[in-house]
């Protein structure tokens, strides 16, 4: 650190360069995990969403018993697991893909023939039993039920509450951000390209201080991110989160807390790349040459020879 | 003999603290970098929806998603206790039963619940979290089902008296509007900033044979606040006048 106009460069430089690397982070964790629908699809079994949303419509169409007068058992086969499954998949599919722009339209189009059979086939029933009339009042109040509910199993099924993120045009706005992530990551690239360039220039003489410069900027940036990650993973903050119903706190804390994650693993491998980095930078300085050493050596070895 | 010629000194290659020193320099300041952004930039909005969506600020794990139901014990009858017309809210927690509601022309008495989710309509009725606390000005939204706590709600005339007992007071309402809304028109429950205080209780419409998208309700407006703890301000004037 000979000449203080060099290291008070070097520190504004490196600021850049940490500001850069946090870019590059972000861009990366938003290009190729936050609107992938991998994480989510996971969730889908590790946090048992899909038995979560049977049981939340079970107890709503028992409670609904009282009000309604329609048998619970009626709604059994439209909303087993083995029907809400691919339903909550698909929702998760759409909204994720159409915020990453590999899909148009979030609607999902579900197979309701039991549903529609089974409450069909009750209301026959009811009208049988009790004489009353088929008549287009009657046909109404099926077409009704049969509405609502397929209206409520779509919307339980949509975890991650796409349809209401879209009807409040955040969801718009997401897809705004997300395609952002490829001007991020190549911005940041650039960026860090053109300091490392200007650093090179500035230590022309010493290229082992690039290291020690370039292992700094990975290491703050790493610790920049590892801190409020760390903080945000062991307070359980996104617990927090004041939606209450069991499958969208599940499926949505689990997938915030799983960038957590993702963000505390890119902060370690840049902590153990900067000291990969300052390693380099120990064995380049090393044998790296002092010009006055040499020169020192040059003219003992020629006092030596006269 | 030629003389050995003497080694060019150099200048020592210097401390080694500066090397040490400045991740750590650079660290704190982009940290302080990054807090005088967030500072500066106008980030209100993101941190209204943010403190909206995060506002369940209980630590304690539950064994329902997070939810931590707590009950309360709440006097319907403050007796000889001194009361002010204006005081201090006792602010509840997400899960917490903070008030008892009371409807003598209907022989109502429920817990209401701050919040709403499945398990809490089970136990009693809920505020909405994004209306107004009791009392505490604005509009204030209560929900219930009607085949448990609310199932005579519809039978409040214009005028009934409705009773909010809670931690911090008792406030009495009185019905001003019955309402009538489809599931979907936001007009009766939404809540805007700057709204004369209100009270608004609604239920489903009780339908047979059939999901219910309508749903009934009442609107009321305060009579009477009585509040168990005063404004601050105002306690140590009373305090400044006693002595």
């Amino acid at each position: 650190m000979k000449k203080p106009l060099t290291y008070a460069m070097s520190v504004v430089i490196t600021l850049l360069l940490i500001f850069g690397c946090l870019g590059l982070a972000a861009g990366g964790i938003l290009k190729f995990r936050a609107v992938k629908p991998q994480t989510a699809l996971k969730l889908v079994e590790s946090e048992q969403l899909v038995q979560k949303v049977h049981d939340n419509l079970e107890s709503y169409y028992k409670t609904q018993e009282n009000v309604s007068g329609i048998s619970a058992d009626t709604y059994a086969d439209a909303i087993s697991t083995e029907a809400l499954t691919p339903i909550i998949r698909a929702y998760i599919e759409n909204g994720f893909g159409y915020v990453n722009r590999s899909r148009n339209e979030i609607s999902v189009h579900a197979d309701f023939t039991e549903l529609e059979n089974d409450v069909t086939a009750f209301f026959v029933r009811y009208a049988n039993e009790n004489g009353y009339e088929r008549d287009s009042t009657f046909d109404a109040k099926v077409k009704e039920t049969i509405e609502a509910a397929k209206s409520n199993i779509l919307s339980a099924c949509d975890i991650y509450r796409f349809r209401t993120l879209s009807d409040a045009n955040y969801l718009s706005k997401l897809r705004t951000v997300a395609s952002w992530a490829d001007y991020l990551l190549i911005g940041a690239v650039l960026i860090l390209a053109l300091l490392m360039l200007v650093l090179s220039i500035l230590y022309r003489k010493e290229p082992a201080m690039l290291c020690y410069w370039g292992g700094t900027a990975v290491l703050v940036s790493s610790v920049l991110m590892l801190i409020p990650a760390l903080y945000l993973q062991s307070t359980r903050w996104f617990d927090r989160f004041a939606v209450k119903e069991d499958a969208v706190f599940a499926a949505v804390t689990g997938y915030l807390y799983s960038m957590t994650g993702t963000v505390i693993t890119a902060a370690i491998i840049g902590i153990v790349l900067a000291a990969a980095i300052y390693l380099l930078y120990g064995i380049v300085s090393h044998a790296s040459p002092d010009r006055a050493r040499r020169e020192a050596k040059r003219n003992m070895r020629a006092a030596a020879e006269e | 003999m030629a003389e050995h010629a003497a080694p060019k000194k150099h200048k020592s290659s210097g401390s080694i603290v500066p090397y040490l020193t400045t991740p750590l320099f650079l660290l704190l300041l982009s940290a302080g970098i990054i807090v005088l952004c967030y500072a500066l930039m106008p980030t209100h909005y993101i941190q209204k929806y943010l403190n909206l969506a995060f506002m369940d600020d209980l630590k304690t794990t539950s064994t329902t998603a997070g939810l931590n139901i707590v009950e309360n014990d709440i006097e319907t009858e403050p007796g000889e206790k001194p009361t002010y017309d204006k005081g201090s809210i006792v602010y509840p927690r997400f899960g917490e039963q903070y008030a008892i509601i009371s409807a003598p022309a209907i022989k109502l008495t429920a817990g209401v619940y701050y919040g709403s989710s499945g398990e809490l309509l089970e136990r009693g009725v809920c505020q909405s979290t994004q209306s107004a606390y009791i009392a505490d000005g604005g509009h204030t939204v209560i929900d219930g089902h009607v085949n448990t706590f609310f199932s005579d709600l519809g039978k409040l005339q214009l005028g009934d008296e409705v009773i909010l007992y809670t931690k911090y007071g008792t406030f009495k309402y009185k019905v001003s509007e019955l309402i009538s809304f489809d599931k979907n028109d936001k007009t009766y429950v939404s809540v805007t900033e700057n709204e004369e205080e209100h009270l608004t209780i609604y239920t489903c419409q009780p339908q047979v044979l059939g999901s219910s998208d309508l749903r009934i309700g009442v609107q009321c407006v305060p009579v009477e606040k009585d509040y168990y703890f005063p404004i601050e301000d105002d306690k140590t004037e009373e305090e400044g006048e006693t002595t």
